[in-house]
């Protein structure tokens, strides 16, 4: 994946993008987009409350 | 005789040990160092012992004008100091080099070292400041915190490249103490701080503690007041709740790499005993990590994936243990009783070298439980900030390729998240076979600041784009600093469904990276 393999013309690219950009302004690609955005803010909501020190643990003594 | 030569042996090396502390050899062999050092020595290959007498060391001095001069019993002043070599030399070998006369074996000592240990002049608490080299790196392990310590013996300049290590003394320091002292050695390098004595340590953790308690004799300190401790040298405690693995793993590997040491708590558990006991709180300074063939494993639920998943131990200076001890993911978990509901649940744990009830080792569990980061206070983006824009950014772009819209792109990105110093970043551009010759002046002479978080994106043909982010900005401000073009494709692919408004619409986290693709 270095700059030495085969590279995509612009007009493959212009062409993919054409089709992602048509995808998204479909029902079905704006659906999956909104699903990907939903779960992205729910899991990043979790990690938030996981990583939280709380009480006991800032309080408990480390003395082994 | 100021010095004394042994063939090494662990038999010998207790024997030194009883010699300094004026204890039974008997007592050293208690010591779960013994068998931790046995082995050690032995995957060092140590051949010879070289015993100084009457070592004067700094931070036992603090601690022994601070406590130990003031107490009844008459405890020496002076220490020991044991080198190991991995050459076999004799006594009159050695005299040979203070006379100059045996040049060629004392250039052979100076590349054969493997460090030293010095002995305390107490009862029990024997293993002073100890700094011994790293097991082999062999591309799997990685001791990031290590830097140079330079031992004079008898005017030879000995070198080894480590991180200082030390046993609590019971009085003046506990594990927590300890685990900060080797911390700070590494970060005292790394944002150039004065490096605290462990008595000096433990008074300032304890400056502000509630009066009923006392200080010392020092019974253990709360991650709170090592965060206290952490302030006082200059630099700001960062705490993160880490009793998930996923979290641990991630956040202690963003920032080893940049060189920044940090402290685990942990909760040991004895799993020899029927009921599982609690043995209690315990801190360690995480120094290193391993990182097997094995796959990344994905973030539950989401399939992200992170290389620091594929960390398969950590090493740790335990100061109950020994330096560089070894911690394994190993995916036990440890039932034990919830405090909310009391129903048992298993918790995730990491194996540890501390000996059971049963005296057999492997059968105490760490339960993981924070991880306390020391940092330069212009470090000011956390790691999970990182984290959660690149994941936010990874989810559409596996969208669009699992829609068919990358062909290039055969399998999902994994990503290497870690906090960077500029200058070590520069020096990889510099010797990197990845980043084309033609790209690499302009990222040499950007400006860019001091500290700055790496997000690298690989497949398995390797890296496809490289993340710089701004880490000395405010958490609302545009953080993304540039992109590192390894791939022109997903480049130009990124450029160009970067002007798809429908696209990067709900891309909140990620929203820098896309307007800085549109405006190339």
């Amino acid at each position: 994946m270095t700059g030495e393999v085969k590279r995509m013309s612009v007009g493959d690219l212009q062409k993919i993008a054409k089709n992602a950009e048509q995808w998204a302004q479909s029902d079905s690609g704006q659906k999956t987009i909104e699903n990907t955005r939903k779960h992205v803010e729910e899991t990043t909501a979790h990690l938030s409350k996981e990583r939280i020190v709380d009480n006991q643990i800032l309080r408990m003594p480390l003395n082994l | 005789m100021p010095y004394a030569i042994h063939s090494y042996s662990i038999e010998g090396l207790v024997e030194l040990l009883s010699q300094v502390a004026k204890a039974p050899p008997s007592q050293v062999n208690l010591k779960q160092h013994k068998n931790y050092f046995e082995n050690y020595f032995e995957k060092l290959g140590a051949k010879t012992i070289v015993a100084e007498f009457d070592y004067i060391d700094h931070d036992y001095l603090e601690d022994y004008s601070s406590y130990y001069v003031k107490c009844f019993y008459d405890y020496r002043r002076k220490c020991g100091r044991f080198h190991f070599f991995q050459e076999s030399f004799t006594n009159e070998d050695f005299s040979k080099i203070l006379s100059s006369e045996n040049d060629s074996l004392l250039e052979k000592l100076k590349t054969t070292y493997l460090g030293f240990i010095v002995a305390k002049p107490l009862p029990k608490t024997i293993i002073g400041r100890t700094c011994l080299t790293t097991y082999p790196c062999e591309d799997v392990r990685f001791f990031p915190i290590t830097r140079d310590y330079n031992a004079n013996l008898f005017g030879i300049e000995l070198n080894v490249k480590t991180l200082a290590y030390q046993e609590q003394d019971q009085v003046a320091a506990a594990c927590a103490t300890s685990s900060l002292w080797s911390v700070f050695h590494g970060t005292g390098m790394l944002f150039h701080h004065a490096i605290p004595s462990p008595i000096e340590i433990t008074q300032t953790a304890t400056e502000k503690s509630p009066a009923e308690k006392r200080n010392l004799p020092n019974k253990g300190l709360t991650l709170e007041q090592m965060g206290h401790a952490i302030r006082d040298v200059g630099l700001d405690p960062f705490l993160v709740r880490a009793t998930d693995e996923y979290i641990l793993k991630s956040t202690a590997y963003g920032y080893l790499r940049a060189r920044v040491p940090l402290v685990l708590a942990i909760q040991l558990v004895d799993t020899s005993t029927v009921d599982h006991s609690l043995i209690g709180g315990h801190a360690v300074a995480v120094t290193g990590f391993r990182v097997g063939p094995s796959e990344p494993k994905p973030m539950d639920g989401t399939g992200f994936l992170l290389r620091s998943t594929r960390i398969e131990k950590i090493y740790v200076h335990d100061d109950q243990i020994g330096p560089f001890a070894r911690m394994e993911f190993d995916g036990i978990t440890v039932n034990l009783e919830n405090s909310s509901n009391g129903h048992k649940h298993p918790y995730p744990s990491l194996s540890s070298s501390w000996r059971g009830e049963n005296a057999e080792c492997g059968k105490v569990r760490a339960l993981p439980q924070a991880v306390l980061v020391p940092l330069y206070h212009k470090i000011r983006i956390p790691f999970e900030i990182i984290h959660d824009l690149i994941f936010d950014f990874d989810s559409l772009i596996e969208t669009l390729r699992t829609e068919g819209f990358i062909p290039f792109l055969p399998e999902r990105i994994e990503w290497d998240i870690f906090l960077s110093q500029l200058n070590d970043f520069k020096g990889e551009v510099l010797t990197s076979f990845s980043i084309p010759k033609e790209k690499k002046e302009s990222l040499l002479t950007a400006k860019m600041p001091k500290f700055i978080w790496r997000a690298i994106g690989s497949t398995q043909e390797g890296p496809v784009v490289e993340f710089l982010f701004d880490a000395t900005d405010i958490e609302q401000g545009n953080l993304f600093i540039k992109s590192v073009e390894y791939n022109d494709d997903f480049h130009n692919f990124l450029k160009a469904i970067s002007k798809i408004p429908d696209l990067v619409k709900y891309s909140s986290r990620s929203r820098a990276i896309f307007d800085w693709f549109s405006s190339q």
